[in-house]
């Protein structure tokens, strides 16, 4: 039996302080999720609202930046090194970038938590807060230390995506006609994406926000930088989703007794993401004047193009897990489910976690439509949508992943597999309630991103049941989804504090039909990120363009740059000076 | 028993969306339950499928059979 702590002891421990990191962002940001719970729906008021919004930011970046990024790569290490079957090159390096991703990761937090003081320190001359929420949308301003946190945080990611790159390099120069196992090929086509969407992000905080909190342009135009936070904002779903989506293929086949159903089709739907992530983001944006409609008509047939890789996913990871079940005896036309290992909250806690995906993908459809969009945008609803599928189809299988994980980092059995299956079971009858009363409170109109949710002298008319019944089922799946986060931790807990065991052999599923089956052409990387790129520039150089033209690059009539003129022209002055000498 | 008691416990929690729901499908067909008609009636469905699964057995497709 050997262990991926056996295989790859120095990665290890790597891999393992990063998901430790996610474990701990888990652990804050999820708390405030059911103090925003109790305290929208008016059952307990433990913050006031006027932080709420500090509360809704330190949530939003916690959960879906911090967790979800730093379990990404510490999977990744994992897939890279275990399917390549090589250490990376330099472990000085490697600690280089999680350091990097943890001072990044600690600044941000620290401007947003100082926002709940009452007189927050000043540093570089202005008080220390960021409720900003996790879009940090202009007008609202944060402290430089959140943007530069933030990208800092990105900038540690870039990073890693070299160190997975240079270590493929040096695989491929010792196997030049080898195909790309699968693990290593999701990451690197995950990561290539996640380079070409963050640029706008990192453009958006760079050159716009945080001169703009530092007090060197007067201005932004907040309508750029909003779309050029979403260029990366509908890709980092896609970066937090190509993960779950590897584990289903590569760990969920090899759990139910089976093979992977067809390793070309599962690279077809990474191609396809590196492909279409970035192009659609401006479906964020349906309800933003400003950007012409035809623009977002062509972003929603993009967006509709996206549905192709999840259900070529669903069909192959259902097939897959039909095999299995079928591999160890399961008969008929569905009595064969009962064969698969629905004791182990591994599989059981990613199964769930697809099937909510699948409810997911319905809801982004509508989310999707342009007309419907404008029906549910400002609402509930979409809070429903996202809870599904970042706080399931990723968090979900995260938590189930890390019962597998974890014993292999370190080398100890999984502490309790019942308390694991629970967990598991918790999380998902949680997120059904508190998603479908979201849901259908975003039917009623019921806003999102507020503390008070009811306006006075008006009130939301349910056609079925009352707001009230919603307002408790909202409750009800929040306390089961932090009862549910509680025995997670624990159980991750106790099995790091327990000893060394026997833990299951470092491997993944092998496949029905492997990559000789595919044409060699799904392996040029250089290929489909040229042709990412030219998608990104057919679909952005145009609205850019047009907003620039529009509203400038820092907002109508402001220059903005009224302060970095004056040194620039003394220093061009002195150029030219020497320059005449 | 008909089923492994942790896919039972798996069917039972999958069982929950659709009482969730039975208000609304209801509706549709002019029957207006109220909060505490669902639950008991929500109630009766999970009780139904823990007798069903306790009943009988697995017809070969049990985890004992488990190659």
């Amino acid at each position: 039996m050997t262990s991926y702590i056996d295989q790859f002891p120095e990665e290890a421990r790597l891999v393992k302080a990063a998901m430790v990191s996610a474990f701990l962002a888990l652990a804050v940001g999820a708390t405030f999720g059911l103090l925003q719970v109790l305290h929208r729906t008016g059952m307990v008021r433990v913050l006031s609202s006027a932080d709420y919004y500090t509360a809704l930011t330190a949530h939003g970046v916690l959960l879906a930046l911090t967790f979800t990024i730093f379990f990404l790569v510490a999977l990744f290490t994992w897939g890279i090194t275990t399917s390549l079957d090589r250490n990376l090159p330099s472990m000085r390096f490697a600690w280089g970038w999680y350091g990097t991703m943890v001072v990044g990761a600690l600044m941000a937090v620290v401007a947003i938590f100082a926002g709940f003081l009452t007189e927050p320190p000043t540093l570089l001359g202005e008080e220390l807060s960021a409720s900003v929420l996790f879009t940090f949308y202009a007008p609202l301003q944060a402290h430089p230390l959140f943007y530069l946190g933030l990208a800092i945080f990105v900038i540690g990611t870039w990073i890693a995506g070299y160190d997975w790159f240079r270590t493929y390099w040096a695989w491929k120069r010792e196997h030049p006609d080898e195909r790309t196992p699968l693990p290593a090929f999701m990451a690197l086509t995950t990561m290539l994406f996640w380079w070409l969407s963050s640029v706008g992000v990192a453009i958006a905080i760079v050159v716009f926000l945080l001169p703009w909190s530092l007090g060197i342009v007067d201005s932004v135009n907040p309508l750029l930088t909003r779309t050029l936070f979403w260029f990366f904002g509908h890709a980092v779903v896609y970066f937090w989703l190509m993960p779950a989506y590897m584990l289903w293929y590569i760990l969920l086949p090899k759990l139910s007794g089976g093979k992977l159903f067809s390793d070309p089709l599962a690279r077809v739907v990474f191609v396809l993401f590196l492909l279409l992530s970035t192009p659609t983001g401006i479906h964020h944006q349906y309800m933003d004047p400003g950007i012409a409609e035809g623009f977002k008509f062509i972003v929603m047939v993009n967006t509709m193009f996206l549905l192709l890789p999840s259900l070529l996913t669903a069909f192959t990871v259902v097939a897959s897990m039909e095999h299995g079940a079928r591999q160890r005896g399961g008969t008929g036309k569905l009595r064969w489910l009962g064969k698969l290992p629905w004791r182990d909250p591994v599989f059981t806690g990613m199964a769930l976690s697809g099937l909510l995906f699948a409810a997911a993908g319905f809801s982004g459809m509508i989310n999707a439509g342009m007309n419907i969009n404008y029906l549910v945008h400002n609402t509930f609803w979409i809070v429903g949508h996202f809870h599904l599928t970042v706080g399931t189809a990723v968090a979900l299988t995260f938590m189930a992943g890390s019962y597998w994980f974890i014993p292999q980092v370190t080398g100890k059995p999984l502490w309790n597999r019942t308390a694991g299956l629970v967990q598991v079971l918790l999380w998902f009858l949680g997120m059904v309630f508190m998603s479908n009363a979201m849901h259908r409170a975003g039917l009623l109109g019921v806003p999102r991103r507020t503390a008070e949710p009811q306006y006075e002298s008006f009130a939301f008319e349910g056609a079925i049941g009352s707001v009230g019944e919603l307002d408790a089922q909202v409750v009800l799946g929040g306390t089961l989804l932090t009862i549910s986060t509680v025995i997670f931790l624990v159980t991750i807990v106790m099995t790091m504090l327990g000893d060394r065991g026997e833990v299951p052999d470092n491997t993944y599923a092998g496949t029905l039909s492997g990559p000789e089956h595919s044409p060699a052409i799904l392996d040029n990387l250089k290929l489909w990120t040229a042709i990412a790129f030219v998608l990104i520039v057919l679909a952005y150089s145009l609205p850019l363009a047009a907003i620039v033209q529009r509203g400038g690059l820092f907002g109508p009539g402001i220059d903005g740059i009224t302060r970095v003129l004056p040194p620039i022209d003394t220093i061009g002055g002195l150029v030219e000076w020497v320059v005449g000498r | 028993m008909r089923i492994d008691p942790a896919l039972l416990l798996v069917v039972l929690v999958l069982a929950v969306p659709f009482i969730v729901e039975l208000r609304t499908v209801a509706a549709w067909v002019g029957i207006d339950l109220s909060l505490l008609q669902t639950v008991l009636i929500g109630v009766a469905i999970l009780g139904a499928i823990v007798v069903w699964a306790v009943t009988g057995d697995s017809g070969g497709n049990g985890p004992e059979s488990a190659s």
